[in-house]
């Protein structure tokens, strides 16, 4: 059975069986591109601020700390910041590190500093130039 | 497209149908995969007046030892669930292929979706990171980038199909079609698929895609073979992401090393049920603290759902593949298309290995697939009654 009137630019009728087909794939390809489609977020560039804490660190290696320093995260090699400010607890071994780099804002994602994901909470292996250590961020601030 | 003409038998209304729904499944289940109640729309193929008959005893073989193994297993009588849907893709799979030798228009269906997986690929490694999520452990994240899925969500999955398309797109670019339609092909190969597959970073797909087109080329262009290997170390050389992802010794990762822990157990059930195999389920429930839902081991997986047995039969069913003429010698019109569906299943086999094959419905369909297309020949038919005429989409 064919449509009436339909006819293709060959002149051949379109069949019933082939508008069905044909409209059952193509909305099937859509639905399937549209699931692996991959979210674009808008992305900003931002200062970022973590506050690191550092407990137990030993006199003489905390004393290796020192502002202007590049601190990088231990497993993925990232650049977490420099170091802008360094202050310590009574004993002096408890330290509280400010870093500070540019990050990725992205809405739904969170902030990246390059394909790492950056949370407060967060217990990471940093180094510097000098130094390998444990420590915790405790605080994220995004600057405005 | 030709009209099927000079058929009269009972059902004959229902035969022009066929070829185009033939089409629609075909794209069906290779958009979704996994749905194994898809591959019911390939069932009317197996009244179709087919032109070809292919190894119907080893499809035989292995549907009796599957239904055997369903009722004597521990998981009886669920088994027998899981037989039926098996049963459903292979038999879907077998026809399909044996009708794939009369309607090559398969292979631009293949080609389309292997277009569009390779395109949505680009685009995730465009939008990465991170896409898709969960795929880069965090000690892989210094070298690896990401990993790209395709249209599916698993990265190693898609590169398997990637790898499974690649020789029979190659033999198609090499042989088919006019001159445009072959630089059309060889550059959507190159730029598009040869991308996408790098970019899913699957090694177990790279070994595959690598064997397959040695093997296809192998031995009459040689070559074509030292190319493809230079390009391999260039690639590996200057592209610290697949040195990295190839690592120092790729035996003693710790992919290796898990998948060791998991034959380990899988061999468990085995030494348990080593005649009848303990069914699907039971070796899901063994590997469920090793946080795997599979043995990432074809032969292992088989003995130890369907018995030793099973696996056997499986070995015999991959050697009468390359028993299968579309060996160098073969001078056919299909001769190198059927030897590009040969090294694509040499490349399964070899990617079986490190992985169950049969675990995703349109595995085991492409599987049985490629073995009904390779081993099929013409059928002796009287006076030509029941022919159907060829369709060549490519030529």
């Amino acid at each position: 059975m064919d449509l009436s009137g339909k006819k293709r630019p060959g002149g051949q009728h379109l069949s019933w069986f082939d508008l069905v087909l044909g409209i059952a794939l193509f909305l099937l390809i859509f639905r399937a591109v549209l699931q692996a489609w991959p979210r674009f977020d808008r992305k900003e560039e931002r200062t970022v601020r973590l506050e690191v804490a550092v407990a137990g660190l030993a006199g003489d290696l905390a004393a290796q700390l020192s502002v202007g320093q590049w601190v990088k995260d231990e497993p993925s090699g990232e650049f977490m910041g420099k170091i802008v400010r360094k202050e310590s607890g009574a004993d002096r071994t408890d330290l509280l590190l400010v870093l500070e780099r540019t990050g990725t804002i992205r809405k739904r994602e969170g902030i990246f500093f390059g394909r790492e994901v950056v949370r407060a909470g967060q217990e990471r292996k940093f180094h510097t130039f000098y130094l390998e250590f444990t420590g915790r961020i405790n605080r994220v601030v995004v600057q405005e | 497209m030709s009209k099927p003409s000079g058929i009269c038998r009972p059902g004959g209304r229902f035969i022009p149908y066929w070829p185009k729904l033939y089409l629609f499944a075909l794209w069906v289940v290779l958009l979704q995969p996994e749905a194994a109640f898809n591959f019911l729309l390939f069932l009317p193929g197996a009244l179709f007046p087919l032109q070809f008959t292919g190894a119907q005893n080893l499809f035989y073989l292995w549907s009796g030892w599957a239904y055997f193994s369903a009722l004597f297993s521990p998981g009886f009588p669920s088994s027998l669930v899981t037989f039926g849907l098996e049963m459903i893709v292979v038999t879907a799979g077998f026809y399909a292929g044996l009708y794939a030798r009369q309607d090559r228009r398969w292979v631009w269906i293949f080609f389309a979706a292997g277009l569009l997986t390779a395109g949505l690929s680009l685009v995730q490694a465009a939008a990465a990171p991170p896409y898709p999520p969960g795929w880069v452990s965090p000690a892989e994240r210094a070298f690896l980038p990401f990993r790209v899925a395709g249209l599916w969500p698993n990265p190693n999955r898609t590169g398997l199909f990637l790898a499974f398309l690649f020789p029979i797109l190659v033999a198609f670019s090499e042989t088919e079609g006019a001159l445009g339609c072959r630089v059309f092909s060889r550059g959507a190969l190159l730029f598009f698929i040869v991308p996408a597959l790098l970019f899913t970073y699957s090694r177990t797909a790279w070994a595959a895609a690598l064997v397959s087109l040695v093997f296809y080329w192998w031995p009459r262009q040689k070559r074509k073979i030292g190319r493809l290997l230079g390009a391999g170390l260039f690639v590996a050389g200057f592209f610290p992401s697949v040195a990295g992802r190839l690592g120092p010794d790729p035996f003693h990762s710790g992919t290796m090393l898990y998948r060791y822990r998991i034959w380990q157990e899988t061999w468990r059930v085995v030494q348990n049920y080593p005649w009848t195999g303990g069914g699907g389920s039971l070796l899901r429930n063994m590997l469920r603290p090793l946080a795997a839902e599979h043995a990432h081991n074809q032969w292992l997986q088989l003995a130890a759902e369907k018995g030793l047995p099973a696996a056997v039969i499986f070995t015999v069913i991959a050697a009468w593949i390359f028993r299968a003429p579309g060996c160098p010698g073969d001078r056919g019109a299909d001769c190198p298309l059927r030897r590009g569906v040969q090294s694509a299943l040499l490349g399964r086999l070899l990617a079986g290995f490190a992985e169950s094959l049969w675990v995703v419905p349109l595995d085991l369909f492409l599987f049985w697939f490629g073995l009904a297309f390779v081993t099929a020949g013409g059928k002796a038919t009287a006076g030509g009654e029941g022919r159907v005429p060829l369709q060549d989409g490519g030529s």
